[in-house]
């Protein structure tokens, strides 16, 4: 790797950053189909056992096939099912299984190894192909491979990839999610995806550097190359210059001297310099995170998100018992200040992705009016689709059995129960009243169950915006989620990097929705906890505190940094600055308007980088 | 050895399912099957679902049918039936 770096010229590519911070490594590349596939050298006297090993996975998969024909041909009719025809034809085609069986033999490699030579081969042959509609045909075979491959590896097995390589993909599949492990990912370089999207969530959860909106990232980088990730400014170096990783370097010892210094503070109060008190909360994507709420003096658990129970019990759908176990996990470790669990955001383009919608096919479905196919369809427009609370509603099984889960486990902690994306009061009530018959249930089962579990709203969409003074009725607190919430208001998918600079949290749209929705909960006299990236970023935090927000929910990591700044700064001057942001009719003008306010009332922001780099900063017009 | 010319007249070609279909007939016969491009001479096994998809073989393209057994002359006469009949799928209509 050394030996390369002087030969090679430096390559600079620009994306999108969508997990701050710095890390270097080797290059490996993810295959688009998500089945990273690794080359063993066999002895010998292992040659037969692979072959037949290659050879049982065909049947499985084979079979696989045929399982899945019937079903799409009983509900689909014959003419759809042929196209996988033209895939258990390839599980049957002597050439292709000929070729790989000698391949095993010959070469003496992991049958896994020999499907990919061989599908890689054909597929290259394929991107030859001048007529469109035949070339995307390539998809069948690398759907076959991806099944083979499947059934060789086992659905369950771990990802393996070097300690500290920086992966590079189009999109990083979701059974890659659970394996991320900052100890082993240096970074992440992502082609297609955004700032909200899993796996951007993931990293910044985790503390992994990615940059996404390298289109062609496997094209443009090889594996092994000695990759620099920026994920603060969204750049990635291929081929890093020696004094680039120096400069690199150092800026990195002078963060962690800082970062030493916000720990010293923090067992600090969390109150302004003049004396108001605010509560800082973790979000939670997974059960690992619940050490860094602790470790970062997080108090209590603002939001747990559950979609990664689904990812984990994928391709079945997580039982009341697996959950349950989750939960009580959370209650336990979330102490007095408790957790607020948020019942699944999921829509069903992916669970399909999981193959999880197969597991919802025996699942009673409420009529949508939809007509009796299959229940899944894919959707054109999932963020206005069949997702979150409208999901749940329409799967009454599925939320019984988190909502089962979640009042089991609320024996064992103070838990709170939130719906993510409401737009009708009506859905409001409907989930209470299947709270309510799950809470008698389980009490006739013997089960201890509080006398009164809160349930929330989540105000992530305008209707919600207008409608909150009745939600407020209907629920027992909010919670503003920003991520949704900006998007909705601003007609912005902050995943597409073509128009990602569109999306600014600093609009003056999103901080007069914030406003009102702020007003309205201090009239019912009601909890507003601000949970979503707004919150985690010191210019938008300080404006949520001025528009008058007391509890702000964050990832981890960036609590430190919020509670530093919330002792910093003096509340009322804060809140005139809010008044002013309010009046503004352009996002720079917020912008600039909460930077001089920073110079002027000397608060010291820990990282600048942050500053610039957690969320893409509006473009100034000319 | 049986050879006839036959020209690929639907609309999307010899694509996955109508490919399906074909390997599915040819499969029928004892005979050895060749399916080969006049245009470029590229030859390949009618009983190979992955060498009838590589044919690219689209609207419009001329193929050579050869088969050589004892039932060549049937799976010749069978396949490119199967070819002219646009695969059963575009209801006889021509577009």
């Amino acid at each position: 790797m050394t030996a390369n770096r002087a030969t090679r010229p430096e390559i600079v590519l620009r994306g999108l950053g969508v997990s701050p911070g710095v890390g270097w490594g080797p290059a490996v590349h993810l295959p688009r189909r998500g089945r990273l596939v690794f080359r063993r050298s066999l002895a010998p006297h292992e040659v037969d056992a692979e072959v037949a090993r290659f050879q049982t996975a065909v049947a499985v998969a084979r079979e696989q096939l045929q399982a899945l024909r019937q079903r799409m041909e009983h509900a689909l009719g014959r003419e759809h099912a042929y196209i996988l025809d033209a895939q258990r034809l390839m599980l049957e085609d002597a050439g292709i299984l000929g070729e790989i069986e000698m391949l095993i033999r010959t070469n003496a490699i992991n049958a896994e190894w020999a499907v990919k030579l061989v599908t890689d081969r054909i597929l290259a042959i394929y991107a030859e192909i001048k007529d469109d509609y035949l070339r995307e045909r390539g998809s069948d075979i690398e759907d076959v491979a991806h099944r083979l491959l499947t059934v060789l590896v086992g659905e369950r097995d771990a990802y393996a990839f070097p300690e500290g390589a920086v992966l590079v993909g189009e999109t990083l599949p979701p059974s890659l999610l659970g394996e991320l492990d900052p100890q082993r990912v240096a970074g992440l370089v992502i082609g297609t995806g955004g700032w909200t999207s899993h796996a951007a969530i993931l990293a910044r959860g985790l503390g992994i550097p990615a940059v996404s909106g390298i289109h062609g990232a496997l094209a443009l980088i090889e594996n092994q190359a000695l990759l620099l990730v920026d994920g603060t400014q969204g750049l990635v170096f291929v081929h890093p210059a020696q004094e680039v990783i120096r400069r690199y370097e150092e800026q990195q010892k002078e963060r962690e001297r800082r970062w030493l210094l916000l720990r010293e503070r923090a067992p600090l109060p969390t109150t302004t310099s003049d004396g108001v008190s605010i509560i800082v909360r973790a979000n939670i994507e997974r059960l690992s995170e619940l050490e860094d709420a602790r470790h970062f003096g997080a108090c209590g658990i603002g939001l747990l998100r559950t979609e990664f129970l689904f990812l984990q019990a994928a391709p079945e759908l997580p039982s009341e018992e697996m959950q349950w176990r989750a939960y009580r996990q959370v209650a336990e470790a979330a102490g007095p200040e408790g957790a607020v669990i948020r019942t699944v955001d999921w829509d069903e383009n992916q669970m399909a992705a999981l193959g999880s919608h197969r597991a919802l096919r025996d699942e009673p479905l409420v009529r949508t009016g939809m007509d009796d196919r299959e229940p899944w369809i894919h959707e054109r427009n999932p963020a206005l689709g069949l997702r979150a609370i409208r999901f749940s509603l329409n799967r009454p099984q599925v939320l019984r059995t988190q909502l089962r889960a979640i009042v089991r486990a609320a024996a064992f902690g103070n838990l709170r129960i939130v719906l993510p994306l409401i737009t009708r009061v009506e859905e409001v009530h409907e989930a209470r009243h299947v709270l309510d018959a799950v809470c008698r249930e389980l009490r006739a089962e013997g089960f201890e169950v509080p006398d009164r579990l809160p349930l929330g709203v989540m105000i992530e969409t305008p209707a919600a915006v207008w409608l909150v003074e009745e939600l407020a009725t209907a629920a027992d607190f909010l919670s503003l989620g920003t991520n949704d919430l900006i998007q909705y208001i601003l007609a912005v998918d902050r995943d597409n990097d073509r128009v990602a600079h569109l999306y600014d949290p600093l609009h003056p749209a999103v901080l007069r929705a914030v406003h009102h929705v702020m007003r309205a909960a201090e009239r019912a006299g009601l909890d507003l906890e601000v949970c979503g990236e707004m919150a985690a970023h010191p210019l938008h935090a300080l404006v949520l505190l001025g528009l008058g927000v007391r509890i702000l929910s964050m990832r981890p990591r960036a609590i430190p940094l919020i509670r530093d700044l919330i002792r910093q700064c003096e509340l009322a001057r804060v809140r005139d600055l809010a008044q002013k942001a309010l009046t503004a009719s352009r996002g720079i003008e917020v912008r600039q308007l909460v930077l001089r306010g920073l110079e002027e009332m000397h608060l010291e922001v820990f990282d600048e980088a942050l500053l610039n780099g957690s969320a893409p900063p509006p473009r100034d017009p000319q | 050895m049986q050879r006839r010319t036959v020209q690929v007249t639907n609309r999307l070609g010899l694509h996955a399912r109508a490919a399906a279909k074909l390997v599915h007939v040819a499969n029928r016969f004892q005979s050895t099957i060749a399916l080969a491009r006049c245009d470029n001479g590229q030859t390949v096994d009618a009983k190979s679902i992955l060498g009838v998809l590589l044919l690219a073989a689209s609207a419009g393209t001329y193929l050579d049918v050869i088969a050589s057994g004892d039932d060549e002359e049937e799976a010749v006469e069978a396949i490119c039936r199967l070819i002219e009949s646009k695969f059963g799928e575009e209801g006889g209509a021509t577009s």
